[in-house]
């Protein structure tokens, strides 16, 4: 069950991540899974396994790293596509993601990694049950980065214009924010949230490519939750975290990943916009 | 019409071409890729319908292989059914996956259809590879017969390319035909302007779902062939990875035009072949290619072609094209 | 006589904006109604919730006597009700021809094969089609421009396209959502005597217009609107002189009008 909801607030970190571009620029970010991958190489393969960074360090420059790396997906994969068809923008960012799963290939080599973790498998007893030492980390951690997300957010100037921009583009650019600096900041920041849920997954999962397709565990949980509100991409996060962990347990391990998927679209058929989102209006278009 | 004359010249053209390269090739590498080629040709067809045509963007298009090739595999192999009943068989249960999978997914916004149909290949790949009993599992399906016609069994794969060809030049015919009628306006109308469509009395869903079907139905053909073809299948084959290049034959050949598909997947199947040497880095280039595509000639590759042939006809005394140019 | 289109107490809340409140009118067979009013009124969200591009909040639409609230999007227009687009909706990458053939895709009858490959009963329903596409273009004015690509048309010769289109269709009733915007005094000479041409077809026509000289020339009855409610309604004489109307425009009404005997 703690892991359910450790593994659920690694969703929610992810969900996050396309919830801010979603309300930034309006676009799902296909290629999310691929950054929360990188966070999880260079952060578990580079930072740990080769250079023994410890902790903050190692986070510093995870986030400086993740940060410009996003700024950087922006200016190629979405600025030139900016004017052009939504579809052209997700086929673009499909090619992103290949792209990304490609690089990953050449920097690393393809042989799966694995990584301990500040925790490694130790674990807390409470009253007969082991609970992972990391999964209460990465529960930890996600509280801590709500909480500085929201100052961030509720009380510094970049955080307040990512706000703006995010809330009526149209307007902020009449009011003199630079909305282009605006946007690649939130591609910035959504990039970060990927990279931290890296890091924490990095001592759960193997480190490879395919992990790049935990994007499609965090668009779910935007789906069952929202993509327009934190508290809805968390939520959803959670949720999910929690059906897949207690599925595999009572009904098969095996068939997880199909169980939590079936979740995601059961919830896609029965209600798109999620628990927390608002019909719109002119659905289905 | 003109600018159709010119289409359907280069894909008469384009198949030619791969009607040819035998009779001046012998190496059995190069029939072998011309197989997968032609099988190729048909599942970027099959894309086609759904993200050219129609404008969707699905992405899931490999699992519908899978199922393909599985369903021909487990009939034609281990219940002996023959290779002709297996064929329809599961274009049959393909069409009806994607029919299952279409409704629903359909009513909701793009880009949930494109996370959500990747997503759908690894629903379709855990099934494979965990249902044991049923599919082998990772051990994949073996010793997988070819096809007969009669009393003669394709067992040259200069033969069995001659099936996929004529096939595949069937299945492009069949494109073009359904391109140039109403259907093929409905799609491309839907691709445009849903409301608009639904304020002509058409049913977008209806529509969506037709493409879908249609893409079923191919791959369900291309999922035999290659079931046949290749003898043995195993989960591996129905990767991420595979999809991708799809999409890639597709964009770069010509997104929504049948001479790009079959461009698009001759020349990929071709430069995949040279690129073997980079093992499995060799996305990126075909990545980089869609980004370049997109960036300058999002009509793909295909339309230089069309272009050149159209400014060569001008050339030919007597022929005056009065066509207005194409946008 | 039953009522073509009847219209009970519609509503339509945007969260606190009432963009339609309460209102209740209809269109009989075989007229042209218009329906005016300033900026924000409520024209276009009326047209909107009748052709279900928007749910109603509140109230009943039917056409014919048959409930059309509930029904789908496609479903209306099956019925008989067609609409252009004040923004206009196109289809970018089809030809003038195609627009208008679209307009025809709901009346084929011909199956899937028997279509793709043009063989039997198809052949006739095709060149019925085609026919019917080019005698719409026309009418409307456009007849030599149907291989065109439609996004290569003037402003004004879009909209002409789009009329085109919905009468494809084969309406019984049709919804004109400002045709006249961006037209010039001579296009709405062209416009008025469309308009009256299609409605001699047995085709009702809503109008939902600004330009008054289309109105004051089409309308046999108008509704005005102000933030969302029924102000005025009445022959375009009786409207003209109607100081609440007046009020509502602010002087809008003064522009020139002339009226055929």
């Amino acid at each position: 069950m703690v892991s359910g909801l450790a593994l659920g607030c690694v969703y929610g970190l992810i969900a996050l991540g396309y919830s801010f571009l979603f309300n930034a620029v309006g676009l799902i970010n296909i290629a999310q899974g691929s950054f929360v991958m990188l966070g999880a190489y260079v952060y578990g393969v580079w930072f740990t396994n080769q250079f023994h960074w410890p902790f903050i360090p190692a986070l510093a420059a995870l986030i400086v790293i993740m940060g410009l790396f996003g700024m950087a997906c922006e200016r190629f994969f979405y600025r030139p596509f900016k004017r052009a068809h939504l579809r052209t923008v997700l086929v673009s960012l499909v090619a992103l993601g290949i792209l990304l799963g490609n690089l990953a290939l050449i920097i690393w080599d393809p042989y799966p990694k694995g990584t301990k973790g500040l925790f490694g498998q130790t674990t807390l007893r409470v009253g007969g049950m082991a609970i992972f030492y990391q999964s209460l980390f990465i529960i930890a951690s996600t509280v801590l980065l709500l909480i500085v997300q929201h100052w961030l957010f509720k009380k510094t100037t970049i955080g307040k214009v990512m706000r703006a921009v995010a809330l009526d583009k149209d307007t902020a650019a009449l009011m003199g924010i630079e909305t282009d600096l605006a946007i690649s900041l939130t591609f910035a920041y959504s990039s970060i949230l990927g990279g931290i849920a890296g890091m924490l997954v990095a001592p759960i999962f193997s480190i490879e490519p395919f992990l790049q397709v935990i994007g499609f565990k965090g668009f779910g949980a935007c789906i069952i939750g929202s993509f327009s509100s934190i508290t809805g991409a968390m939520a959803g996060g959670l949720m999910l975290g929690v059906v897949e962990t207690l599925g595999s347990a009572y009904i098969s391990s095996l068939y997880k990943d199909a169980i939590a998927y079936a979740f995601i679209i059961a919830f896609l058929i029965f209600k798109p916009e999620g628990l927390f989102g608002t019909r719109s209006e002119e659905s289905g278009l | 019409m003109n600018t159709h004359r010119i289409r359907n010249g280069i894909v008469v053209a384009l198949f030619a071409f791969l009607a040819l390269v035998p009779t001046y090739v012998e190496a059995p590498y190069v029939i072998f890729v011309l197989n997968v080629t032609c099988i190729n040709i048909i599942l970027v067809l099959a894309l086609n319908f759904i993200l050219g045509y129609a404008g969707q963007v699905f992405l899931g298009t490999i699992a519908f292989f899978a199922v393909a090739s599985y369903t021909h595999a487990l009939l034609f192999a281990k219940l002996g059914w023959g290779f002709w009943p297996s064929l329809p068989m599961s274009i049959v249960v393909t069409s009806v996956l994607s029919l299952l999978i279409g409704i629903p997914t359909l009513r909701v916004r793009g880009a949930y259809l494109a996370l959500m149909s990747m997503g759908f290949i690894i629903v379709v790949g855990d099934v494979i590879k965990n249902w044991m009993s049923f599919t082998g599992g990772v051990w994949g399906v073996p010793n997988i017969p070819r096809p007969d016609i009669g009393t003669f069994t394709l067992t040259s794969n200069l033969h069995m390319f001659y099936l996929c060809l004529a096939l595949a030049l069937a299945l492009a015919w069949l494109s073009l035909l359904i391109e140039d009628s109403r259907y093929g306006r409905a799609f491309k109308a839907v691709r445009d302007d849903q409301l608009a469509v639904e304020m002509v009395g058409v049913s977008s869903t209806y529509v969506k779902v037709l493409a879908f079907v249609l893409c079923g139905v191919y791959t369900g053909v291309a999922g035999s062939l290659f079931a046949s073809f290749n003898v043995y299948i195993s989960p591996e084959i129905y990767s991420f990875n595979y999809n991708s290049i799809f999409l890639c034959m597709l964009v770069v050949g010509g997104l929504s035009s049948v001479p790009g598909s079959v461009l698009g997947a001759i020349l990929l199947t071709a430069a995949i072949e040279v690129l073997r040497p980079l093992k499995e880095k060799y996305l990126t280039p075909l990545a980089l290619l869609i980004i370049i595509i997109l960036l300058f000639e999002p009509a793909g590759l295909v339309i230089f072609i069309e272009r050149a042939v159209a400014a060569l006809r001008k050339f030919i005394p007597g022929k005056r094209l009065k066509e207005a140019r194409r946008g | 006589m039953v009522s073509l289109l009847e219209v009970r107490n519609i509503s339509k809340h945007f969260g606190g904006v009432r963009a339609v409140d309460d209102l209740s009118f209809s269109v009989e067979p075989g007229e042209i109604r218009a329906l005016i009013g300033p900026n924000g009124s409520g024209k276009t969200t009326c047209i909107n919730l009748i052709t279900r591009v928007y749910q109603l909040t509140g109230g009943e639409i039917y056409f014919a006597g048959t409930r059309l609230d509930q029904l789908a999007r496609h479903q209306i227009v099956q019925r008989g009700l067609a609409r252009t687009f004040q923004n206009l909706r196109l289809f970018e990458t089809l030809s003038v021809f195609d627009h208008v053939l679209m307009g025809s895709y709901l009346h084929c009858q011909v199956d899937f094969l028997r279509t793709v490959l043009r063989a039997g009963p198809a052949k006739a329903e095709i060149r019925a089609t085609t026919d019917t596409a080019q005698e719409l273009l026309d009418l409307v004015g456009l007849g030599d421009k149907g291989h065109l690509l439609a996004r290569s048309l003037p402003y004004g010769k879009r909209r002409l396209m789009e009329i085109a289109r919905a009468l494809a269709t084969r309406p019984k009733l049709l919804f004109l959502d400002e045709p006249a915007a961006g037209m010039s005094e001579e296009e709405i000479d062209r416009l008025i005597d469309l308009v009256r041409a299609i409605r001699d077809r047995g085709i009702s026509i809503l109008l939902v217009e600004h330009r008054m000289r289309l109105v004051m020339n089409v309308a046999e009855q108008i509704v005005v609107l102000n933030y969302g409610k029924k102000i005025a309604e009445g022959t375009a004489q009786e409207i003209q002189n109607n100081p609440e109307v007046i009020t509502a425009y602010l002087g809008k009404l003064h522009e020139k009008v002339t009226r055929d005997a």
